[in-house]
Formats: structure tokens, C-alpha cells, sequence
């Protein structure tokens, strides 16, 4: 859907700008031309912001944010969420042809396929019980905070389209992704930093997959709301401090003069870009202000730290939650971690061990953390990958699976303790309850009181949707 | 035209947890500071900064397309990276040389180079604006001034004083980050 001809682009774009009326471009405008002054203008604390297009919510809300730990690569559902005893005993055994007769494979395209069994024990956590692999004592220890669905499915068996699919709700190139749509939608809390954030973080046990960028795209809609990637080793975001001898006036005046002039050339040309390039520049200005105190983890205790098992800054997924905690409060709308780890091709015994020790401590970290500041009733935290892994053995490894996988969901007014959907014994197909991508989607947006039928967006003639063409479930059964 | 990879200037440490083995960046002299983005040394998952936030890939996959994006990374590469403000120090010092003698005539100038094209009354009334804002803080901080000026290794060849040259200065970053300037349409 990317569209390669600029004009049509354009068009597209001008009609949502003119349709939208009080559209981004006539908001960064009136922005600048409400006075020549940025300081006076910070000073009066007008919102500048982008505050959404859905106003009002078609419903109560009970969630603000979303913090998406999305494991990359395809983590084992049953190394982590789905015990499968059943595997065990069957370990070395053909697995029946009906199971995969005609089925998409990966990997294992005409080889033999033979059952292999969870390579790790499950344990019950938590007064509720909830089978967990015992890889993962830390998420065990929250198992009353989360609800567990382990009947997912997909439709791409490759990690890029996959992504895709699971980020934007087609394995197409070119729609928004899910926090793009949740920018759009619900506009941003914070004024002095990215609504859409993007943490990235490679483990050390088994393949790490790339991501493309476009993953984080903002597909149609108007670029401002694509995600913004922070680095996650050393400094986040680089050149925030001005050139040597330029005051913050001086930047100050420097940067209004660029979008003036970038205004009054919009009013020639009228390219919606512009408008996205001067809200670019107000939003790098006060980057330039807040970045240097959303890093600076010297306020945060040692306890703080010890229960992430962090120190800041060194690229791990457990400094990324922390940060990711950090922007949350800060009011960032959707934070997307990316933990590039879970390919496990071969060795999965080990990598999925070694893995689960790179993630697990700080998982339930965020997630205690967010609850003693009274935050996790009101961030709805999702804990999974773009697919499962299958039953058979790929040597010592798995190889993709998309017919049944698990996901994890947590606070945002998501019910604890609770599990929901099953696969079939052989943890093959998502039997009991299965759970689509877009009904994730769907039950997502009710947590922020979206109603994914009316939140749409026009673009080449149809209205585009997250949730696609046909008729998702909101999973009722895990909400508070 | 060719010619090895060169090394501009990247922020200190950013090789730091590049430790496959040790590396630490260490920036060119001379003209191979100052060579097209194309001859950038390109270190495979550690990209430079700015041809990452403008997208660059990292051939860590094949491309078919690129992403193309606008980001406030790119706006904060644009504003403070050293190798586009010592860019912008040169051009004010060619505005100094090339531009005429009065502010407008200078103004006019700049933005004629940068666009291709004449700039309105309104445009230029923008930036002479700026240049009485920015040559009233710099006369009365020299010290600032001296600092912007001393930013890159080239040395400043100019007949005008410090206050006025780091306000063109100001004034050709200003030019330089135009939307009209950094992009092709």
C-alpha cells in the first residue's frame, strides 16, 4: 500500500488535512502564527499538542497507555505459556499427518516431523494457578496480576510479514502500525516528547531477527504519528544539547524562524509534510529540554534498580523497561520494546533458558513497579511475539508455528489470574476460543474505549481499519 | 570522485558498545571531513547517526525500498550535529564574501543558493528578523559567539567580526534546514 506516486500521496493526504478541519497542519500553523514568540508561547502553556481524533471515546476508557513487550522471533508457547504434557510422552513419536497435512511449514518442509516435548518443566504459579514454564519464576511470581491467552493464531510464517501483520493487522507493507493508530486516535499526553516510542533490545542466546523501521511506520496516515526510535545503549536520543555557544533563546529563535519559513512555503505549495516537518521541529526543541531528565536515572533508588536488575543505559531489555516505565509516566501513549531474541532454530533448550533469564526479571519488574505507583490499572501491558513455535522437533530447535501460540496481556484493566483459549494436546492448533490478531486488536481498543467498527481512516477509496474487513471479538472473558 | 570510506565527525562513545572487538571512532582531517554521505564509513549495525535518522539502512537485510521518514531525530541532526553548524558557518562566511553589503541583499542571496529560486518579502523579512535577534545576543556575548565560530576544523577565513558572523551563521543554519532545502520535491 505504500504508495510510489508522489502526487497521489499528496492528495490523499490534502483530503484528510481538509476533511479533518482542525487538521495537523492547521494545528502546527496556528501554533506559530498565534505569536511570534515561542518562549511567551511555552510560558502561556497552551496545549500544542496533538490531542486525537476521537473525541469523544466511544465509551469509558480504562486504559491511558500501552507498553508492548514484543518478544521478536517467535518465542516457544511451549517453553513459556502452554503446557503441553501430552508432548512429553509422545517425545520422538511422528506427529499425526492430520495435524499437518497441507499446513503452511517454515523450515521443515519435507522433512520428517517428530514430536518433541517442552524441553523445560511448568510449573502453577499464584493463587490462580496459572501453568507457567519454570524458566520464568519472576512472571510466575505476578501470575495473579496477568491473563494468559494461549490460543493466538497468525496468518504470515515469516518474521518480517509476520511482524507486520501483528504491528498493523495485514502482512501488506504500508498500513499504520498499532501505535500510530493509537497516536492518531487518542492524540498524546505529553507535549515534550514522541507519543509513539520505539526501545529495541538483542539477545545473546539464538538468532536476532532485524526489524524494519517501517514496523513502526505510520503507513497512510500523516507521518507525525510514526514511532520514534530511542536507542537503548548509551544516550537515547543524540545532538540534544545545542552547538556550543547557542542559548536556548538562540536555538529558540533559530527554530521558530525555520518552521515560519517552512509555514509560508506551505502556503504555496501546500504539502502536508510541511506541516509534519515544523511539528518535527517543535517536538526536537523540546526534546532538547526533557530527554536530558527522562535519561537521568539518578533520582531512581537502588531498590528501583535492583528490581529491574539494571543499572541504565546498557542496552538490555530490563534498561529498556525501565525507561519504558520512565516515558510512561512522562505520558507517552504507546511504547513498543522489541526484544530481538526468540529464534530458536536449534538449541532450544538452552536459548530458551538463556533467553527467559534476559527478559523474565524485568517483565515483572514493570509490572510491580507500575502497581506500587498506582499506574498498572491504567497501562495495559502486552507480553508476546509475532508467532509460536511447533510442536515438532527442528533438531534441537523448533521451527515457526502459526496456527496456535500464546500472549500475555496485563493491568489496563485486564482481569488477573486468568487464562484463555486452548490448543489442541499436541499444542498444534488454537482449538478452544481461538483468539485472532485483530481480536486482540479489537479488545485492545476497548481498554481505551475505541470501538474498532468506527475508527477508520479513508485512504484510495475504502476505509482502512486496524482490525481489517471482518468481525472481531473483544475477549470479553479477560477484562476486569 | 572514489576513494576509500572517510569519517566525519559522531558523537564521543558511540563505538563504545561496538565490542566486536574494541573500536574507537577517530574522525578524518582535512578535505575527508567534508566528503559526500556516500563515502561515510558504514559500520554495519552501528551506522552513523545521521544517515540512520535519515534512514539510511543498515544492511543488516536487503532493501527493496526504503522507509522514508520525518522524524525530530532528523531535525535535531540537522540543528546540532557539528558537520551541518561548521557547514553553516562557511556558507554565512561566503555570505559575508559573495552576498553583497546590506542584510536584505545577503538574505536574498542565501536563500537563492539554497533553493533555487528568489525569496518573498515575507521570507526575508523572517530572517532579517533573526539576524538583528541573533547579532543583539552575540555582541553582547562574545564568548558565545567565539565558541559557535570555533565549532569543526576548518579555520575561519572571514573579514567579519565574530557577533555578525556567528548571526549568519544562525541565520545560514536557519536556511539550511528548510524543508525546501533538505528535501528533492
Amino acid at each position: 500500500m505504500q504508495d510510489n506516486n508522489p502526487m497521489r500521496l499528496l492528495q490523499t493526504r490534502r483530503s484528510f488535512l481538509g476533511r479533518a478541519g482542525c487538521g495537523v497542519g492547521a494545528m502546527a500553523l496556528a501554533s506559530l502564527l498565534d505569536t511570534n514568540d515561542l518562549p511567551a508561547r511555552a510560558a502561556s502553556a497552551q496545549p500544542q499538542r496533538w490531542t486525537g481524533v476521537l473525541k469523544p471515546l466511544h465509551f469509558a476508557p480504562q486504559a491511558k497507555r500501552v507498553i508492548y513487550l514484543y518478544q521478536a522471533g517467535g518465542p516457544s508457547h511451549l517453553e513459556t505459556f502452554d503446557y503441553k504434557p501430552n508432548l512429553a510422552k509422545l517425545d520422538g513419536q511422528p506427529i499425526p499427518e492430520s495435524l499437518t497435512k497441507g499446513q503452511p511449514i517454515a523450515q521443515l518442509q519435507g522433512r520428517e516431523l517428530k514430536v518433541m516435548g517442552a524441553q523445560h518443566p511448568f510449573k502453577k504459579y499464584g493463587d490462580s494457578g496459572q501453568d507457567i514454564c519454570s524458566i520464568f519464576p519472576h512472571i510466575g511470581s505476578v501470575a495473579d496480576e496477568v491473563a494468559i491467552v494461549r490460543s493466538m493464531y497468525t496468518t504470515a510464517i515469516n518474521h518480517d510479514p509476520a511482524h507486520s501483520y501483528m504491528n498493523s493487522g495485514t502482512s501488506i507493507n504500508g498500513a499504520p502500525s498499532a501505535g500510530a493508530w493509537w497516536l492518531y486516535g487518542l492524540g498524546s499526553e505529553t507535549d515534550n516528547l514522541p507519543g509513539f516510542v520505539v526501545l529495541s533490545s538483542v539477545g545473546k542466546f539464538g538468532q536476532a531477527q532485524p526489524i524494519a523501521a517501517r514496523q513502526w511506520s505510520a503507513g497512510f496516515l500523516p507521518s507525525r504519528f510514526q514511532g520514534v526510535e530511542f536507542r537503548s545503549k548509551g544516550d537515547p536520543v543524540l545532538y540534544v544539547g545545542n552547538p556550543q555557544g547557542v542559548s536556548r533563546n538562540g536555538q529558540q529563535h533559530v527554530v521558530n524562524a525555520v518552521n515560519k519559513l517552512n509555514a509560508l512555503r506551505d502556503d504555496v505549495v501546500d504539502n502536508p509534510e510541511i506541516a509534519t516537518r515544523i511539528a518535527q521541529y517543535e517536538m526536537a526543541f523540546k526534546m532538547q529540554a526533557s530527554v536530558p531528565g527522562l535519561i537521568d536515572i539518578s533520582g531512581e533508588s537502588q531498590e528501583t534498580l535492583d528490581l529491574y536488575g539494571t543499572q541504565g543505559a546498557d542496552g538490555s531489555f530490563a534498561a529498556n523497561c525501565l525507561l519504558a516505565r520512565r516515558l510512561a509516566e512522562r505520558g507517552a501513549r504507546f511504547i513498543q520494546l522489541y526484544h530481538r531474541a526468540w529464534d530458536h532454530h536449534g538449541g532450544i533448550k538452552k536459548n530458551m533458558a538463556g533467553t527467559a533469564s534476559e527478559v523474565d526479571q524485568a517483565t515483572a519488574a514493570l509490572i510491580k513497579d507500575l502497581k506500587r505507583r498506582g499506574m498498572l490499572d491504567e497501562t495495559l501491558i502486552l507480553w508476546g511475539g509475532e508467532f509460536g513455535r511447533t510442536p515438532m522437533a527442528q533438531g534441537s530447535g523448533r521451527d515457526h508455528h502459526i496456527k496456535g501460540f500464546s500472549m500475555m496481556l496485563c493491568g489496563g484493566g485486564v482481569k488477573g489470574g486468568v487464562s484463555y483459549g486452548a490448543t489442541d494436546d499436541y499444542g498444534y492448533n488454537a482449538l478452544e476460543n481461538p483468539v485472532s490478531v485483530h481480536d486482540l486488536h479489537a479488545t485492545m481498543y476497548h481498554l481505551f474505549g475505541i470501538d474498532f467498527k468506527r475508527f477508520t481512516f479513508g485512504f484510495q477509496g475504502l476505509d482502512f481499519g486496524l482490525t481489517g474487513v471482518g468481525a472481531p471479538r473483544v475477549l470479553t472473558e479477560i477484562l476486569a | 570522485m572514489g576513494g576509500p570510506s572517510v569519517k566525519p565527525y559522531q558523537p564521543a562513545g558511540y563505538w563504545m558498545h561496538l565490542k566486536f572487538p574494541n573500536r574507537v571512532w577517530k574522525h578524518d582531517t582535512g578535505e575527508n571531513l567534508y566528503r559526500r554521505g556516500l563515502y561515510t564509513w558504514w559500520q554495519r549495525t552501528f551506522l552513523h547517526p545521521a544517515l540512520l535518522a535519515f534512514d539510511a539502512p543498515t544492511r543488516e537485510e536487503c532493501t527493496a525500498q526504503r522507509a522514508r521518514s520525518n522524524t525530530p531525530l532528523q531535525a535535531l541532526v540537522m540543528l546540532n550535529d557539528p558537520t551541518y553548524v561548521e557547514s553553516a558557518r562557511k556558507f554565512a562566511e561566503r555570505i559575508g564574501r559573495e552576498g553583497g553589503e546590506s542584510v536584505e541583499d545577503r538574505i536574498r542571496f542565501a536563500m537563492r543558493l539554497a533553493t533555487s529560486r528568489t525569496a518573498s518579502d515575507a521570507e526575508v523579512g523572517v530572517l532579517q528578523n533573526l539576524y538583528k535577534q541573533q547579532l543583539q545576543e552575540y555582541s553582547s556575548h562574545k564568548q558565545a559567539a567565539e565558541k559557535l565560530l570555533a565549532i569543526g576544523a576548518s579555520p575561519r577565513e572571514s573579514s567579519m567580526d565574530i557577533a555578525p558572523l556567528a548571526a549568519w551563521t544562525d541565520v545560514a543554519r536557519t536556511v539550511l534546514n528548510l524543508n525546501e532545502t533538505i528535501t528533492r520535491n
